[in-house]
């Protein structure tokens, strides 16, 4: 996954600059362009959908309290509780769809050195 | 011309329509049903072909580049070339090929098709990619159809394990402007790509019948005698054809009248006219880009122009942002921005300058010695070709019935667009204002566009709904009745005993008549009989082709015209009291074939009498 954010979208060349010294003007346009292109990529590999589908701020109840699933915060009872405030959707891959390398595949190169010829 | 087989093999079960463009190619196909209600519409479905998107990745999508990538033994990781239904396939078609190209141009085969027209080169011999370095391999451009429909056969044969294509019937797209070489090479391909039925279909006529598909009413908006303008442009082409609906046997068909040359102009050349626009404002600014800067530049302006260009977009400025080379990447980052006005100046100026109807393309300058290459167009302005291209005699002397204007330029009643480019609708207005402008010169009235969705599959969509239309099955293009029909008018003569009046038939429905179409039935008054039952008596003659509505016939031959089974019927009198009302007729065929016959008294008053046309057709 991080070789394709890299690929499709430089996100390995963006984390790893010092962006102390720019101004934001133009880290913002740089955002934007590698913002656009990272959501694209994701989206083509994976299908995200949030785990509770709800409006943030109000009351649910929860739908299972397994600990993968759900985590409670706040003034949590001794047993857990069936609902409270949603404070975030949470993120569920309902679909991964990754392609597979293959076998002759360098899996720790996550991108090519690039060498032009003039 | 070695056409195969022109009926469907009896294994087939569905109908293929593959547009093999210069840069994209498309499939689309139709399931031929056994029984199909008449009145339903034809499903027409764009198959998704599989094709590797990256390394090691294969996915669907609705085109298929038309590029091939000629990988050296250094460009991609061994085992990231498998295809689904082949692991060790030792080229790259598709958007890898295009992705990989873009990087190192030198092994990527394009616009393939554009060299297959080309009659100044050797087109079976191996000279793609056409500057190649040294120690590559060279394919020909009929090699490199063959392996862009063989990509399609393995991608069909991999969704439809139990109907293989070589057993379907497969409809491929040439441009009208192919030449009989072109289209037998085209043929050649297919076949040595492992398709045995196929049948070539030009793509402006392709293209009219997905227009036709999308639009059930099209019988009112085209009548016989239009004469339709199909434009296309492409990506790295531009076409014109001029298609005449015409009538043969009764029946409406549709013929290519004058056929444009193969111009090698498109949206690539709008998109980097852009980019050097944009790359020009930057060097102002004292920012010089690299080649692969520029690429992205190019790609970025697109993307741009597609916003700034889309339906309903406001905007006046969208910013294109290329990202620092190397791992600077915001250090790097060029910002600029591309302007509506950019994109108005450029057609206004280079792509579709206003010009007048006389106004020729600037012709090449002949140098005595040329290097060999794709004849590109030297001249940029597209409504310049237009106006060369309506001014150029029909192609053949029988379709001399091309309308035309006094100062000779053949005068469109209707513009069809197809191709990418021509989803931008500031792009279609500004064309067909050019038109308007020499129709009005001309004296004639505005060209009517005929508004096309999804243009980017509007060939293979439009080749697979001919299948099935020569097939008999789906609506019928060129479907008219194959019937003279009358009705039977009893003669006013002193009756003689022992033998019946004699019988005179009135035309109410000409040979060829549409179905979901009217006429009036001009001329004479006839006495109805109402309030009584009273016998309609119905003929029918397959032979008469040229009575026209109205025709009274009085002397037949016995055999020329058929009688159908009489009718008995007691139309509704108004006061009750029978008498016999003087009527005239309009006739309507309906959609779903059935005949009516309106009887109109002068004051108004209608009966209907009504059967089946299609039952009847023995």
């Amino acid at each position: 996954m991080l070789s394709i954010l890299q690929r499709d979208a430089r996100l390995l060349d963006f984390l790893m600059e010092d962006i102390a010294g720019y101004a934001d003007d133009q880290v913002g346009a740089a955002v934007r362009e590698l913002h656009d292109q990272c959501r694209d990529a994701v989206a083509r590999y994976v299908s995200l959908q949030p785990v509770i589908d709800s409006v943030e701020g109000a009351f649910t109840t929860t739908p299972s309290t397994d600990p993968n699933v759900v985590k409670f915060v706040g003034n949590v009872p001794a047993q857990p509780p069936s609902g409270g405030i949603l404070r975030h959707r949470g993120w569920r891959a309902a679909a991964v769809d990754l392609p597979v390398p293959s076998a002759h595949q360098d899996l720790t190169i996550l991108a090519p050195a690039e060498i032009e010829i003039e | 011309m070695s056409v195969a087989a022109t009926d469907a093999p009896s294994a087939a079960r569905y109908v293929v329509g593959i547009d093999l463009g210069t840069t994209n190619s498309a499939l689309a196909y139709a399931a031929i049903v056994p029984e199909p209600d008449p009145a339903a519409s034809a499903s027409v479905e764009v198959m998704p072909i599989p094709q590797l998107t990256n390394p090691g990745e294969v996915r669907d999508e609705d085109l298929l580049p038309s590029l091939l990538y000629l990988p050296g033994s250094a460009d991609f990781p061994s085992g990231t070339l498998a295809l689904p239904w082949d692991a060790e396939r030792p080229f790259v078609v598709g958007r890898l090929a295009q992705k990989r190209g873009a990087e190192n141009a030198g092994r990527l085969v394009s616009s393939a098709k554009s060299w297959l027209s080309h009659a100044g080169v050797d087109r079976t011999a191996p000279l793609l990619p056409f500057r190649a370095p040294e120690g590559i391999e060279k394919v020909s451009p009929i090699e490199a159809s063959r392996r862009y429909l063989e990509h399609l056969r393995e991608a069909w044969d991999a969704r439809f394990p139990d109907a293989p294509l070589c057993q379907q019937q497969v409809l491929v797209t040439v441009p009208a402007s192919f030449d009989a070489v072109a289209r037998e090479l085209t043929l050649e391909a297919a076949q040595r790509a492992g398709y045995e039925r196929v049948v070539l279909l030009e793509e402006p006529q392709a293209a009219f019948y997905a227009w036709i598909e999308r639009h059930t009413d099209w019988r009112q908006r085209v009548r016989l005698g239009d004469l339709v303008l199909v434009v296309d442009i492409g990506g790295g082409t531009t076409d014109f054809t001029l298609i005449a609906v015409t009538e043969q046997d009764g029946e409406l068909g549709l013929s290519r009248v004058a056929v444009g040359e193969h111009i090698l102009l498109g949206g690539d050349n709008i998109d980097l006219a852009l980019a050097g626009t944009v790359s020009q404002r930057l060097a102002e600014r004292g920012t010089r880009l690299d080649s692969r800067q520029l690429q992205t530049l190019w790609s970025n302006c697109r993307t741009a122009k597609e916003r700034l260009l889309e339906p309903g977009s406001e905007a006046t400025e969208e910013p294109v942002t290329i990202l620092g080379t190397g791992s600077g990447l915001v250090g790097g980052t060029i910002r600029a921005t591309l302007y509506r006005e950019d994109i108005d100046r450029l057609l206004h100026e280079g792509f579709l300058p206003p010009v007048a109807s006389t106004e020729m393309p600037a012709r090449q300058r002949r140098v005595g010695l040329q290097e060999i290459g794709l004849p590109y167009a030297a001249d940029a302005a597209i409504t310049r070709h237009l106006a060369r291209f309506l001014r150029q005699p029909a192609a053949t002397a029988e379709h001399g019935a091309v309308r035309r204007g006094p100062s000779g330029l053949a005068c469109p009643t209707h513009v069809l667009f197809n191709g990418g480019v021509l989803r931008a609708g500031l792009v279609r207005e500004r064309l067909l204002a050019t038109l308007d402008a020499w129709l009005a010169d001309e004296g004639m009235p505005p060209a009517e566009p005929l508004a096309g969705e999804d243009l980017l599959h509007a060939v293979a969509r439009g080749a697979a709904y001919y299948g099935l239309a020569r097939l008999g099955r789906g609506v019928r293009i060129r479907g008219g009745i194959p019937r003279t029909y009358y009705v039977g008018i009893e003669s006013a003569l002193p009756t003689i005993p022992g033998l019946p009046a004699p019988l005179k038939a009135l035309t109410v429905v000409p040979f060829g008549m549409e179905e979901g179409s009217d006429v009036r039935i001009p001329g004479q008054e006839f006495g109805l009989v109402v309030g009584e039952p009273a016998e309609f008596r119905f003929l029918a003659s397959a032979s008469r082709k040229n009575d026209q509505p109205g025709d009274l016939i009085e002397d037949f031959a016995g055999d020329e015209l058929e009688e159908l089974s009489p009718m008995e019927v007691a139309l509704e009198a108004g006061e009750g009291a029978s008498e016999v009302v003087p009527v005239s007729f309009e006739s309507v065929v309906t959609e779903t074939g059935l005949l009516q016959l309106w009887c109109v008294a002068r004051d108004g008053r209608r009966w209907k009498l009504e059967f089946n046309v299609r039952e009847r057709v023995s």
